[in-house]
Parts: C-alpha cells; sequence; structure tokens
C-alpha cells in the first residue's frame, strides 16, 4: 500500500512503515538467514543424493536393509498416528465440551512430552521394560520383548508424538463451543450420530493438520527410537536409523539416498500444510499456536 | 456417567460422553506419558543422594550439561532476534514469493531430525560449502561447539517465528500512527511502541526454541564431533551411560535435565505473565 | 462533572497558534477505487468543523491525508498558507485522535501523554519537571487528575477518550483532528464528552477536524459542518444551513428525518402521481423533480381538495405523536408523516395531507 499511487517527487512514507532501504535491509537479512539456515540443508541433502548420479542411488535406497528399515517406518507410524488420533478426539472432547475443574492441568500434562528430550522419551521405557527395568523380569519369564524390538520403537515414537494431534483440536474445538452439539442433541440425534455428523465435519481441517505433523514427526523421530531401538539391522531400523547407520560406516551416497526419501516426506508434508493453510486459513487460524 | 457423579468439580451438561472421553483421556495419558516418567523419578529418588551427587557433579555430566544449556540459550537468542526479523518481514513487507517463503520456515517441523544432522556436518564440515570458506580463515564449524549451536538454530527458528508472526499480525496500526502524529521518529515507534508490545511473545518464543533445544539430539550429534568434555551435548551422555548399561548415571542426567527445564520454563512463565498482565485488553 | 472553573490559565495549552486550512483539489486513489475526487475546503483558525457523512463517504481519508497519514494522489493541502507536501506526518504537529483511541497499552496515562514531549530532540524536549508540569496540567483539564499511575486497560471508554485527547493536546498542535471520537462510547457518555469537547474547543481555541456518521453529533457540536457522500463534498454550512436549506436530496435525507417523493412540475403546479398536490413552485415549463419534506412539517387535508394522497401500511407511536407510513400511487412510493394521536387512521385508510415545509430538487 506504501507504494501505491504516490505522486513522483513527493517525499511521504506511510507513517507505520520503515522506509525504504530499512525494508530491503531486513528482507535481505531475513531472507539470506532463510536460504543459509533452512534452505541450504535441504538442498545439500538432494545433492549428496544424486551427485554420483541417479543409478547409485537408486541402488542405495533398493538395498534389502533399507527397504526393510521403510516398511518399520511406515509400520510405526501406521500405529502410533491412529492411538494419537483416538486419544487427541477423546482429549479435545473432553476439554472443549465440558467445564471440569483441573483442566488447565490436564493441557498442561497432555504439552508434557514436548519439554522431554526424545533421548529420556527413549529411556523412561527402557527403564520401565528393559532388562533391568520394573518389569523387565516379568516380560522376560514370558518371552516378551519391548526393548530392542517393535513394540519398544512404536511406543516410544507414540510418546514423542504424543501432543500433536490434541493440541491441533483442542483449541478449535473449545472455539466452536458446544451450540452445534446441542442444537443437534435436542433434534434427537444419538451422542455418537452427533459425534461424527456434526462435531468431526466442524474440526476435519484441523485433524487433518495435526495428523500430518504428527505423521511427519512419527516417521522422522530419531532420539528416542534410536534408544530403544537396539539398532538390529533389517529388524528393528527405521528410516532415520538406517541413515544413521550408513553414515558412520562412511556410505555417504547411500545414507544421504535415504535421507533424501525423508526429505521428500519432509516437502510433501509442507506442501499440503501450506495448501491446507491458504484454503482454510481461517479453520486453521484458531490452532496456530505451537 | 449418572446424575449422581455431577458434583461441585464440573459443570453440568447435556452432551453425553464425558466419562468415557475423560476416562480414556486419563487412561492413555498415564500409561504413556505419566507412569514412564513416574519411573524416572523412582528411579532418581531411589539411588539416594551420595550417588546421585556423584553424578552429577562428575567433571563429564557438568560439561555435558553446560554445553547443552549453553548452546541451547545463545542459539534460542539469536533466534528470537532473527526470528523477530524473519516474522516482521514476512508479516509487514510484500515481496514476490512471501507466501513461499513463509512455507519455509516450518521446514525444521517437519524434517527429521538425522537428516538436518547429516545435512549440516556436510555443509559445514571443512571441505563443505560453507566450512571451506570458514576454514579458509582458520574457523572450525563442525565438530566444535559452534557446530552444536548452528544445528540448534535450525532447530528452533520456526518457534519464535510461529510466536511473534501471529501477534504481529493482529497489532493495532493505528497506534503507531498514532505514534507518528505525535512525533516519534520511525525508529523511536519501534523501539518504545512495538517491540515492548511484542515482549511476551518473544520471550514464549525463546522459551520454547530453548526448551527444544536443550533435549535436541538427532540434529546435532552428527555435527558436534562430540569430544567429551567439549563438544559433548547432555542427550548424548544419557546414550553413552546406557549403551554402557549405566543406567543410574542415565537416570540422573536425564531428571536433571528434566529439572532444570522445568525451572527455566516456570521462570519464563512467571516472566511472562508478568509482562502479559500489563497488557491484558485495553 | 463541573471542573472547568478550576483552571486560571488556558493559555498554557494552547501554545501552537492555531492555523487556517486550506484543501484544494485533493483527490485520492487507492488502486483503482478512488475515496475522494477534488475536494476544496477553506476552513480559518480556531474554526470547529465536522465531517458529516456515511461510511465510505471519504471522510476519514480526508482527515488521514491533513495528518499526513495518507498522501493526497493529486491536490494541495495548505496549514496557513504554507504547501504540506513533503512535510512527513511527525512535523506536521498535529493532534490525532483515533476512534478505538490508540493507546500505548504497555504505558500508564502519565507515560502516555508525556509521550508526544519525551519523543522529541533532546535540545527541543522540556526538562522532565516542565514535562511533569504539562502532563498533570492536563490530566487535570480532562479531569483525570489521580489516575496518572494506573494502565489504559484500567480505564473506562470515557476515560481512555479523554486520555487520548490529553496525549493529542500535549504536544501543542496546530490543528486537532478526532476520528469519529466518541463512536465506541455509551449514549450518555458520549452526551458529555461531546459537550465537554466543545468547552474544552472554546478555552483553548484549536482550529479541529472531527469525523463522524452522526448528524445529531455534528449539528449540535461543529461550527461549520462539511456534508460528505461518494469522496466529495454535498455541501457545506452551519447546522441551519444545512438543516433548513439543503443543497440536494441526499443531504436533506441523511440530515434530519424526511421523506422524498418523485413529482413532475407543470407549469408551476407540482404533481405528485400525476395528480396535484396544491404546492406550487414558480417555474414554467414541465420537468420532473423530487419533493422533500419532514415527517412532522405536515397537515391533514379534506379528501377533496388538491393534496398528496397515501394509503396507510404502518403506524407507530412517535414521541407526543403518530407516525404513520404511507404508500403513494400505485408505484409502491412510501412516505411517513406524523400526525396527532387522536387523528390517527386505521391501517388501509386514505389519508390526504399537505407538507408545510418543503423543498424541491431537480431531480
Amino acid at each position: 500500500m506504501a507504494d501505491v499511487a504516490v505522486p513522483s517527487g513527493a517525499v511521504f512514507t506511510g507513517a507505520a512503515t520503515e522506509k525504504r532501504a530499512v525494508r530491503i535491509a531486513l528482507t535481505t537479512v531475513a531472507l539470506v538467514f532463510l536460504a543459509i539456515f533452512l534452505l541450504l540443508p535441504l538442498v545439500s541433502v538432494f545433492y549428496e543424493a544424486f551427485r554420483s548420479g541417479f543409478g547409485v542411488f537408486l541402488k542405495a535406497i533398493s538395498d534389502r536393509d533399507t527397504l526393510a528399515a521403510v516398511r518399520l517406518t511406515v509400520l510405526v507410524a501406521a500405529v502410533s498416528v491412529p492411538a494419537n488420533l483416538i486419544f487427541g478426539l477423546a482429549a479435545s472432547w473432553a476439554i472443549a465440551k465440558y467445564e471440569f475443574r483441573g483442566k488447565s492441568f490436564l493441557i498442561t500434562l497432555i504439552d508434557l512430552p514436548f519439554s522431554v528430550s526424545p533421548v529420556t522419551s527413549g529411556l523412561i521405557y527402557v527403564l520401565l521394560f528393559g532388562a533391568h527395568g520394573y518389569l523387565g523380569p516379568f516380560l522376560q519369564s514370558h518371552g516378551i520383548q519391548v526393548i530392542f524390538a517393535v513394540p519398544g520403537i512404536v511406543l516410544a515414537t507414540i510418546f514423542v508424538t504424543f501432543p500433536f494431534i490434541a493440541r491441533e483440536l483442542i483449541p478449535i474445538m473449545q472455539a466452536q463451543g458446544t451450540q452445534d452439539e446441542e442444537a443437534a442433541l435436542s433434534l434427537g440425534a444419538s451422542g455418537w450420530r452427533v459425534f461424527f455428523r456434526v462435531t468431526l465435519p466442524n474440526v476435519k481441517w484441523a485433524l487433518l493438520y495435526g495428523v500430518l505433523l504428527c505423521n511427519a514427526r512419527a516417521m522422522g523421530e530419531f532420539g528416542a527410537v534410536s534408544v530403544v531401538s537396539g539398532h538390529i539391522r533389517g529388524k528393528t531400523n527405521t528410516m532415520p536409523l538406517q541413515v544413521e547407520i550408513l553414515y558412520n560406516e562412511y556410505s555417504y551416497q547411500a545414507a544421504f539416498g535415504v535421507a533424501s526419501l525423508l526429505a521428500l516426506l519432509a516437502l510433501v508434508t509442507l506442501i499440503i500444510k501450506t495448501v491446507l493453510e491458504w484454503r482454510y486459513a481461517e479453520e486453521i487460524a484458531a490452532t496456530r499456536r505451537h | 456417567m449418572t446424575a449422581t457423579a455431577i458434583s461441585a468439580w464440573r459443570k453440568p451438561s447435556v452432551i453425553p460422553g464425558f466419562g468415557l472421553a475423560l476416562g480414556f483421556t486419563l487412561a492413555y495419558l498415564s500409561l504413556i506419558v505419566l507412569i514412564p516418567l513416574g519411573g524416572l523419578v523412582l528411579r532418581t529418588v531411589g539411588m539416594g543422594w551420595p550417588q546421585f551427587l556423584a553424578i552429577a557433579l562428575d567433571p563429564r555430566t557438568l560439561a555435558a550439561l553446560r554445553l547443552s544449556f549453553g548452546a541451547s540459550a545463545i542459539a534460542a537468542a539469536v533466534n528470537t532476534v532473527f526470528g523477530l526479523i524473519v516474522a516482521w518481514v514476512l508479516v509487514r513487507y510484500d515481496f514476490p514469493g512471501r507466501k513461499i517463503v513463509d512455507a519455509v520456515v516450518d521446514l525444521p517441523f517437519a524434517l527429521p531430525t538425522a537428516v538436518a544432522g547429516i545435512a549440516l556436518t556436510a555443509i559445514y564440515a571443512p571441505n563443505g560449502w560453507v566450512g571451506q570458506y570458514a576454514s579458509a580463515f582458520g574457523i572450525k564449524i563442525a565438530y566444535t561447539p559452534v557446530g552444536v549451536f548452528i544445528a540448534l538454530v535450525f532447530i528452533g527458528l520456526p518457534f519464535v517465528v510461529r510466536t511473534v508472526q501471529p501477534v504481529l499480525e493482529d497489532m493495532d496500526r493505528e497506534v503507531e500512527e498514532m505514534a507518528a502524529t505525535l512525533g516519534a521518529q520511525r525508529w523511536t515507534t519501534v523501539r518504545r511502541v512495538v517491540l515492548p508490545t511484542l515482549v511476551p511473545a518473544l520471550l514464549t518464543g525463546f522459551a520454547l526454541a530453548f526448551a527444544r533445544a536443550v533435549g535436541e539430539y538427532g540434529s546435532v550429534i552428527f555435527i558436534a564431533g562430540n569430544i567429551p568434555y567439549v563438544s559433548e551435548i547432555a542427550p548424548l551422555l544419557i546414550v553413552i551411560r546406557l549403551t554402557e548399561f549405566n543406567y543410574a548415571a542415565a537416570t540422573a542426567v536425564a531428571s536433571i535435565m528434566l529439572a532444570l527445564s522445568f525451572v527455566l520454563l516456570f521462570a519464563i512463565n512467571l516472566l511472562q505473565a508478568w509482562s502479559r498482565r500489563r497488557l491484558s485488553h485495553g | 462533572m463541573n471542573a472547568m472553573t478550576e483552571f486560571a490559565d488556558d493559555q498554557s495549552i494552547a501554545l501552537g497558534a492555531p492555523v487556517g486550512v486550506t484543501i484544494e483539489n485533493v483527490a485520492k486513489d487507492f488502486g483503482d477505487s478512488p475515496a475522494l475526487h477534488g475536494v476544496s475546503l477553506d476552513v480559518h483558525a480556531g474554526e470547529l468543523v465536522a465531517l458529516l457523512g456515511p461510511s465510505g463517504s471519504g471522510k476519514t481519508t480526508l482527515l488521514r491525508i491533513l495528518a499526513g497519514l495518507e498522501a493526497p494522489s493529486s491536490g494541495r493541502v495548505l496549514f496557513g498558507g504554507e504547501d504540506t507536501l513533503g512535510l512527513p506526518v511527525q512535523d506536521r504537529n498535529i493532534g490525532f485522535v483515533f476512534q478505538h483511541y490508540a493507546l500505548f497499552r504497555h504505558m500508564t496515562v502519565f507515560d502516555n501523554i508525556a509521550f508526544g514531549l519525551t519523543v522529541r530532540r533532546r535540545r527541543d524536549r522540556p526538562a522532565s519537571a516542565e514535562i511533569r508540569r504539562r502532563v498533570l496540567h492536563l490530566l487535570d483539564l480532562v479531569q483525570l487528575s489521580g489516575f496518572e499511575k494506573r494502565y489504559p486497560a484500567q480505564l473506562s471508554g470515557g476515560q481512555r477518550q479523554r486520555v487520548a485527547l490529553a496525549r493529542a493536546l500535549a504536544i501543542e498542535p496546530r490543528l486537532l483532528l478526532l476520528d469519529e471520537p466518541f463512536g465506541a462510547l455509551d449514549a450518555q457518555v458520549r452526551r458529555d464528552l461531546r459537550r465537554w469537547l466543545r468547552e474544552i474547543h472554546d478555552r483553548t481555541g484549536h482550529t479541529t477536524f472531527f469525523v463522524t456518521h452522526d448528524q445529531e453529533e455534528a449539528l449540535e457540536l461543529a461550527d461549520r459542518i462539511v456534508v460528505m457522500s461518494k469522496g466529495r463534498i454535498e455541501q457545506v454550512g452551519s447546522a441551519d444551513d444545512i438543516y433548513d436549506r439543503p443543497a440536494s436530496p441526499f443531504v436533506f435525507s441523511f440530515i434530519g428525518e424526511s421523506s422524498l417523493l418523485p413529482v413532475e412540475i407543470t407549469d408551476g403546479t407540482v404533481l405528485v402521481d400525476g395528480a396535484p398536490s396544491g404546492l406550487s413552485f414558480g417555474e414554467t415549463g414541465t420537468r420532473p423533480a423530487t419533493l422533500g419534506f419532514r415527517p412532522h412539517d405536515v397537515t391533514l387535508v379534506s379528501d377533496d381538495g388538491p393534496a398528496i394522497r397515501g394509503r396507510v401500511v404502518a403506524e407507530r407511536r412517535h414521541g407526543a405523536r403518530r407516525r404513520l407510513e404511507l404508500q403513494v400511487g400505485p408505484k409502491q412510493l412510501r412516505a411517513e408523516i406524523d400526525v396527532e394521536v387522536e387523528a390517527s387512521r386505521a391501517i388501509g385508510s386514505l389519508v390526504a395531507f399537505q407538507p408545510e415545509r418543503w423543498r424541491i430538487f431537480p431531480a
């Protein structure tokens, strides 16, 4: 607006904006900072993955252990995302549709995993289920293995992605209040019917948004999974762990090959997220506080 | 839920399902989060003061904690400054590609940390895109504490941008115009009128970026070089102790980190509440 | 509420000498939609002028151009004969009051009012004791003594408005600009503040522009009223001019209650719906026109003579009298008239009336 329709020769600048030179300088600083710190790493992943050609890349990612890692990653996400989705719906329903004491404390508890280091997230399950853990001897005697096996990986992943969906849903459900539900109930709809026909459609974009972020984190989680996985090739390695192993073995090309798949996942997530934000800006704005 | 169960602690509601929803929420929360975290606390308490202090005051532990908290604080501070500039530019200026740049800010949220870790290492290694110029000046970035700082800047930036951005968007431009009519030059207006109202958001952004950075593991361990006493972060020390089957040490370090984070977050929350109280409505 | 008499030295508030303002052919385009088309106006020093119009009439844009918050696309604005083109807002020495006050939320009332003085360059800045003296004096003027340590959030709407005014007066402005100053307040507070603003103006003598969409406010407060519509000035004049001698059907209908009917004038007779209305307009020839009258300026006449006739479609109590809503002629024309309560008519009945005072506007 500031540059619009100002006759040449006038020295006006908008009262509530900076001089043109300052604007250009600040924009440059911001863009250069983002380019160096955010864009450069992304570009370098793809550059390193393809620097020796597409054939080498294909060979790297079609390795048997890598494919096993891809399968495990998908499996882990396929369990942990729905689990947190159901939790997110239950928690947001309880918190947004009712008034009860201790509500804000409950929200704080839900946010708790955000302030726990991923490594600690893994550690607590080792302390619980590991050979020297509280339940270790009991599990061992029954031949159940949680740590250094898939269940541990799933549990650790659920922990680190725990708040994602609930956090997107709670504010938007709170903003929408209870009038729609009360109206539907007064028309004779049953509780479940109200939930599926009224509540869920009202929050569908925020829900998708939450699922997207939860999934990205679930597939990309490294620290927590690393602690509980045991790094058994072809068995308990997720894709991020596979990246680490390949990297530490100096198989840079292969490491970056697998990393580029994960980076692609991140890009797709970002693109869908951005499109959602552009199209359903108002609905999502209510939830936009990370 | 029967009618008798509706007591003083919750308001009556015609909407069904409270018992089921809250029951499931609490059960799941307990099983996934509270009981496992409780186990950590129990272990720590169970080891007794002498053992705990011996681990806590071990020079290697202290060095790791100092690096984790120190580098996180510096990175969060840098992110507060640049995050403010990025948010400012995104909200207030129009330039081609603004929406795409806005989307790029979320990259650290979406990019797996291990991927970020090896990519940053490739860039800042002595033969990398940036590292080669730095090493020409005799500066080493990767495999030093500077590398730790770089990785923490990467993962913390969106926290600041995304907390400051909505506040800037909601800001009443008339207040700035008002300052101008009263004779304030632009910089005076920014310094005395705009920035003070951004303080709570900046503090929140700092706190979130800091909390995330303290616990960060994946993006740091590749670039850090992990030299004990020099570039070994606290989360890595936990992992190392675990692989040595030294559960007590792992537990103690994890508890210290958790406690320190909570204390800091609590302090920042108080600070925030104080600064927000004065800005409440009006 | 009468603290006015407590002031002895009002001159200390208005050191910035008031200036006359000349607006010459000012136009403003936002992108491709014009907000002002060539507006001209002369205001002499010390005058209190209302810019009155519906939303979108360009009144706020004109005010912002005077303040230097917007640049005109063309035309000139002169303060005391001096061209303001290129004079940045900071150097205009304008007191501006926004509708929603735009108080600095993180500053106390004292710091808000002192802001304009404390941001001055060091050599122009009064000593802090002097700033304090002036702020306290202004607080006294706006009847908020003792509130200096409060924050804006702790004040009522009317109190915030008075702080905003004190803050604008603190810089000793040459010109005071108020944008819908009472727009966000309750009816009672509005009336009190309105009277109070008039008194302050009379004692401080600032050249003052205020924007409003409330005709009552404009009529009561202003020396002169500028009626605006769609980016143009419709009429400039005193309250009496605007009310009794409206220059256009827009002004007539915007100010006060009114009915407008399309009529035809044939050789000096005003025809409503083709029938003589009993009104004569000294003019020969035939042309279409618009007849305007106010509901309270009519008398009922007998049905057999010339009159305007309408069928009652609704009636309601209106103060001491009763208002009838009439449908005039077959073309669904509506008119409103006030009658004595006992003279009221049933819905559906026919009423014949003549305006006592009326105006003819070219169609």
